[in-house]
């Protein structure tokens, strides 16, 4: 029998601490999957990788085979965003050396990260039956002070052989390349879309809801587009507590748009079994009731079907009598 | 002024006893209350947890029985509960009801800002005689939870079936009729006294089954279908991890007494968690069931309401630590349309399948 010779996995040579940029043997392949909180962080992150010189291998956007396997491979309580995480990293674990998934304990001071996003990267290495490698960062404002060490990259300087500094400026560098587009100028009719960003923007979760109301002639803004100080003018009853940071988005900008006179009509996107967002639709609902401001809720999960999803749609936009 | 507050477990009686000491006026909801519940059904959000909806329950009987001034607590924390009260507010307000709205802040306790919160309640009493009641409400707390305590070890072992509900059933009457703080802890000693003379069986072997999860669904019967009194009917002896009295030493000590030793299960869940809170009780709760084997139990359930998000991550470590630690692990989920029916037949399958795994592995040891 021919024996193979196995190659030695691929490593790291000790970096120079004065450059930034790596060149290792082989460049260490790094899976970001495209689900939680890639639409919202996922450049960066890739960037920050790329100048370290690792190759960053983007998994595909959802699709229905990504989401059927995610729900074969998870525990049946998980909501949807979760379980399509799951299908995207079983599509990239065989391409890659590592699967990059950091802890949302909190982005800003006082603000919290939902429970399983803190536990994102447990619930992956639990729900894997072969060992995939995971690489964490936990992102913890709260409890690491001052900007720039909000981020834990221990465990990122460890995997690829470098110095802590050299990840962070990476990091710094990274974000300031990725500064996000904000656009707040709604032009003409417009239905303001609240909700998860990975929710709102997978392909597969949100049946295409932006696309669907754009054919329909409506123009359509998400909490992201907002700008920061304007997500959080005026978030009642949370203002100066503590809440969820998603929360926290989307009621700041359901009270900012519902001021808008090109805004008709909201829309709340929200997976089955969401627990912060029972609580921010149940604000947003009462103070949108106050507003006098169309509104629906709709709820999504895996077994959700597109004929239904449209006919509540169509019938949203019948009542707004456009 | 007149005051409510909801319930959790048996605080109430730790409640009752603060109250009646300091003479102030309140309405108790009555405990499991199903009509009160319904109502609250109509006016929750839908995918909101089964603790929320009967509290919202309590809050809506107490207003309605003429209460002015609602109790509730909060924080900053990652389980929803933290965050409940502005909701309980704003969905009681949508109703039409007017009341004070008296909110405690765990993360924040500002002695001053409680004193003036709480100062008009109790005007007219000397701080002699409020400490004396805050003593006694910390003394009832501990002392309840001992009670419930030792009737699972009594229930399962009792000797003539129903000595320890009796026992208990009449503590909980005389509680709820009793209109002094003295009367109360007299029950109090009177139930453990009783406790102790039921006769038991010498032979009893019961099996050993860990409660774990949710705190509110745990330690509330009404929300958990008092798990514990038909787990011990069926002649299970119950380990109930989490009680109010757990939680106040964890909470308020915990953070007063910054040396007291990080606890077990925390350090038990690092074989399946890189992170040693993830929300609510979550590592605990995997830690907890971790350890059942070393504490010798023969399973463990773990029960939570439906939608509660750190549970559901404790939930997916659960396979995992049945094969690793060789102990069966069931999940109970419950919400306000849990049959009770079906519930019995889970319970009642999963102590036959524990109590033939007894059996085998006596076997096999010979």
């Amino acid at each position: 029998m021919r024996t193979r010779l196995t190659a030695e996995p691929a490593t790291l040579r000790p970096i120079p601490d004065e450059t930034i940029t790596v060149s290792p043997v082989r460049p260490l392949r790094v899976g970001i999957p495209r689900a939680m909180g890639f639409y919202e962080h996922g450049s960066i992150w890739a960037r920050m990788f790329e100048r370290l010189g690792c190759k960053v291998v983007l998994s595909p956007p959802t699709d229905r085979g990504i989401l059927d396997e995610g729900v074969r491979a998870t525990a049946t309580e998980f909501c949807l965003p979760v379980k399509v995480l799951a299908g995207h990293v079983r599509a990239l674990c065989k391409k890659v050396d590592v699967i990059f998934i950091p802890r949302y304990f909190s982005s800003a001071v006082n603000e919290m990260g939902c429970p399983k996003a803190c536990a994102l990267p447990d619930v992956v290495r639990l729900e894997r039956e072969q060992p995939v490698e995971i690489l964490e960062a936990d992102i913890d404002p709260d409890r690491f002070t001052g900007e720039s060490q909000a981020v834990d990259l221990r465990s990122i300087a460890e995997r690829l052989k470098i110095d802590g500094q050299t990840v962070r400026d990476a990091l710094l560098q990274a974000k300031r390349e990725c500064s996000p587009q904000q656009n707040v100028t709604l032009p003409g009719r417009t239905i303001a879309l609240l909700g998860h960003p990975y929710v709102l923007e997978d392909p597969c979760i949100s049946m295409q809801l932006a696309e669907k109301l754009r054919q329909r002639g409506f123009h359509t803004v998400m909490p992201r587009n907002l700008p920061v100080t304007e997500r959080r003018a005026d978030v009642h009853p949370y203002d100066g507590k503590a809440f969820y940071t998603i929360g926290l988005d989307i009621l700041g900008a359901a009270h900012a748009l519902a001021r808008r006179k090109e805004v008709r009509g909201m829309i709340y996107l929200t997976p089955f079994g969401c627990g912060i967002d029972a609580l921010a639709a149940a604000h947003v609902e009462q103070h949108l009731r106050a507003e006098r401001m169309p509104f629906m809720k709709l709820t999504v999960d895996e077994q959700t079907g597109e004929a239904g999803f449209d006919t509540r749609l169509e019938a949203f936009l019948d009542m707004i009598g456009e | 002024m007149k005051l409510t507050f909801p319930h959790m477990g048996h605080i109430y009686i730790a409640a009752k006893v603060v109250f009646d000491r300091l003479d102030m006026d309140y309405v108790m909801p009555e405990p499991r209350n199903r009509a009160a519940l319904e109502k609250a059904l109509a006016v929750a959000p839908e995918s909101i947890c089964l603790p929320f909806k009967t509290i919202l329950g309590n809050f809506i009987e107490g207003l309605d029985r003429g209460a002015d001034t609602i109790v509730f607590g909060g924080g900053h924390g990652r389980c929803r509960l933290s965050y409940f009260g502005d909701l309980l507010k704003e969905t009681l307000e949508g109703m039409g009801y007017t009341f004070h709205f008296l909110f405690i802040d765990f993360n924040h306790m500002d002695l001053r800002q409680m004193s003036a919160e709480f100062g008009p309640l109790v005007r007219g009493k000397s701080s002699f005689c409020i400490t004396r009641a805050l003593l006694e409400a910390a003394h009832t707390v501990f002392s309840v939870d001992r009670l419930y305590t030792k009737s699972c070890r009594i229930r399962c072992r009792e000797l003539h079936g129903g000595d320890t509900d009796a026992v208990m059933y009449r503590f909980e009457r005389s509680v709820l009729h009793a209109r002094d703080a003295g009367r109360i802890l007299a029950e109090l000693r009177e139930a453990h006294r009783a406790l102790r003379e039921v006769p038991l069986d010498p032979e009893a072997r019961p099996l050993r089954v860990m409660l774990v999860g949710e705190i509110f669904t745990a330690c509330e019967p009404f929300v958990n279908l008092e798990i514990e009194r038909k787990l011990g009917q069926m002649g299970v002896d119950v380990y109930n991890t989490l009680n109010v009295s757990g939680w106040v030493r964890d909470h308020f000590l915990g953070s007063v007494l910054p040396f007291l030793p990080r606890r077990q299960p925390k350090i038990a869940a690092q074989r399946y968690t890189r992170t040693d809170d993830f929300g609510g009780l979550g590592t605990e709760t995997i830690g907890n069931a971790a350890l059942a084997k070393e504490c010798s139990m023969d399973g463990v359930i773990q029960i939570y309401p439906m939608t509660c998000m750190p549970e559901i991550v404790a939930q997916a470590a659960m396979p995992h630590v049945q094969k690793q630690e060789g102990v069966p692990v069931m999940t109970l989920v419950v919400d306000e349309q849990t049959g009770e029916a079906g519930f019995i037949t889970r319970l009642e399958a999963f102590t036959d399948m524990l109590a033939m795994r007894r059996a085998q592995s006596a076997r096999r040891t010979g």
